[in-house]
Formats: structure tokens, sequence, C-alpha cells
């Protein structure tokens, strides 16, 4: 059965109809005995045979759907300040917010800490030596990250400072050749891990 | 005049083309999750795709520049931190370039921009199961 690109049956009929009065059981006489109007009725059929069971189930959402979307919409709304990384191969440059969740993940590996908030800034330089997206010469700019995190009091030990900025320091330069100077990190909460097993 | 000589033949990529060829590359080097298209260049997208598509939305994360003879190819991406994230930029825009280079002959600086980035497996939120 061949069907037009605007879903026109040979018979004159337009099969989107077809196919909704198939699903609402409402053919007419001719419906009922015109062979490509069959045809469409025996696709509905034949996909309602594989689906029906899948319709039937009720549908529960991931309790991380809201996330998701949400972060999403948030990176497209709010994409961030682009910083510049140094490369051989072209302009490259990352969003401060996008490092941000880089550092969060590099943060999130150990047990004795939860980063709450992270924000990055630019230190001490003029508007005028801002590098705009672009631009041929790119260099990298010093960052001051401010973190609020809860700790572990089980696991968190007296140089677990010392141990933050280091890894967000690594983690800067190491992925994306970043140069961080200045790690502030406010302790906002701590938590117990035998609690949370 | 011997009338046997080659015609001139003259190719020109249009910037939708080069678009489509940077955004096929982009997306399929080891590396990258997605393309990242601002919503108001998605949405034209789609609305584009009514009236002459097919156009891929994600094509709407690239943007073409012509100056003299450079073009200028920007493009906004999500990347993974494995592999190493210096290591997928340049390989995007080594492939980018040289591609682009290749059938255009003209010069191509790729500019990049990282908007989002995909954490490994840590990703918490995955690992708690549907109520």
């Amino acid at each position: 059965m061949s069907t037009s690109p605007e879903h026109g049956l040979p018979c004159g009929r337009d099969s989107l109809s077809v196919w909704e009065n198939a699903r609402n059981d409402t053919h007419d006489q001719h419906e009922a005995t015109c062979p490509y109007c069959q045809g469409v009725y025996e696709q509905f059929r034949i996909l309602a045979i594989a689906s029906d069971p899948y319709l039937a189930q009720a549908i529960t959402a991931p309790t991380s759907l809201i996330a998701t979307v949400m972060r999403t919409v948030l990176t497209e709304l709010r994409p961030g300040r682009p910083l510049p990384i140094p490369s051989d191969a072209g302009p490259a440059f990352i969003t401060d917010t996008a490092l941000a969740a880089a550092l969060r993940a590099a943060l999130d590996t150990d047990p004795a800490v939860i980063t709450h908030r992270c924000r990055i800034d630019t230190v001490d330089v003029p508007e005028t030596a801002r590098s705009a997206p672009n631009t041929p010469t790119q260099q990298p700019t010093p960052l001051a990250v401010q973190l609020s995190v809860a700790v572990s009091y089980e696991h968190y030990t007296r140089h677990g400072e010392s141990v933050v900025r280091t890894r967000v320091i690594d983690t800067g330069r190491n992925l994306f050749a970043q140069q961080i100077d200045t790690v502030d990190i406010e302790i906002i909460d701590v938590f117990s891990t035998e609690v949370n097993r | 005049m011997t009338g046997l000589e080659q015609p001139v033949v003259t190719v020109h990529y249009t910037d939708r083309a080069l678009t489509t060829l940077a955004m096929h590359l982009a997306r399929t080097t080891q590396g990258v999750t997605r393309l990242q298209p601002q919503l108001a260049r998605r949405a034209a997208a789609v609305a584009r795709n009514t009236l002459g598509g097919p156009y891929h939305p994600d094509a709407s994360a690239v943007s073409i520049s012509r100056e003299e003879a450079t073009i200028t190819v920007s493009v906004r991406l999500a990347i993974k931190l494995d592999p190493p994230p210096l290591r997928t930029l340049d390989a995007v825009a080594a492939r980018i370039n040289d591609a682009i280079t290749a059938v255009t002959g003209c010069p191509t600086v790729t500019s990049l921009t990282v908007i989002d980035i995909e954490p490994p497996t840590s990703d918490l939120t995955l690992a708690i199961p549907a109520e």
C-alpha cells in the first residue's frame, strides 16, 4: 500500500483520520470495505497488539527526572561566563558553571565532603584584559573559588581543608589548564556517615 | 587552444553544509556527550524544519562565520571528564579544522565553548531507584 507524503490514500481518504477512526472504533461503510483503509486498520491492529501491554502499564517517573530536566533548562538559560582554555588547536572556553560542575564531581569522590555551593570568580583582572569569545589569543585568567561544604565528622581531619584545596586546584589545572589562585572554604554543616549507612 | 582543457569547476560549501559537517564531527568525537544549542537557536532550528527541513536541532549549537578567506566555526558542547577534557577539545578542533580545510581549501579556526560537564558515573541522582 502506498501513501502520499500528505498521508492521502489512493481511495481519497486521509490515513491519519482512518487511523483515528480505527483507534476510536468508529469506521464508516467505506472504511469497512475499502482495501486501502483496511490496510490502515491492519497496521493499527498490529501496532496495538505490540503496544497495548506497555500502554496498560503505570508510568512511574524516576525521582531524578525533575533534577535532570531543571539542570538542562538552567544550563541553557544561565550558560555562565566563558573562561579561556589555552589550546594549540584553536580558541576554547569553558563556562564557569561547567568548571564548577567539574570541581564538584572531583570533590564528590571524597566521602568526607558534600559540596553545597561552588562559585568561581576571576582574580584582579581588569575589564579590558578579559577575553571575549572568539578572540584569537586566550590566556587563562587566575580564578578564585568559593566553596560551601558539609563535612563528615568521622572522616574529616584537621587537614581536610588542605586536601580540598589541593583537589580543587589540581582538578582545575589538570582537566582544563585553569589557574586557581584562591580556594575559600566555608563549612556550613557537619554530618555523620554512620547515620547514612 | 585545443578545446580539451579541463573546465573550471567552482565548488562552494554553504554555511549549512559546513554546519552539518562540523556538527557530525563534534558529536562523534570521543568524550563529547552532546552539543548544546541556545534555547532560542534550538527553537529556530525546529521552526526551520517545518519550512524546509530536515535540519538537526543540534546543528544550531554550531555557527559559521567567514572573514576574508578564513572560516571560523563556533561550537557549544558538553563533554565528559574522561577522556581528559583538553584531549577531547583538541580532538574536536583538529577534526573540524582538518575536515573543513580539506573540503573548502580555506584556513579554519574552531572555537569551542564547554557549556556543561557530564560527571562520571558518580551522578548520585541516577543511583536512586524509582519509587
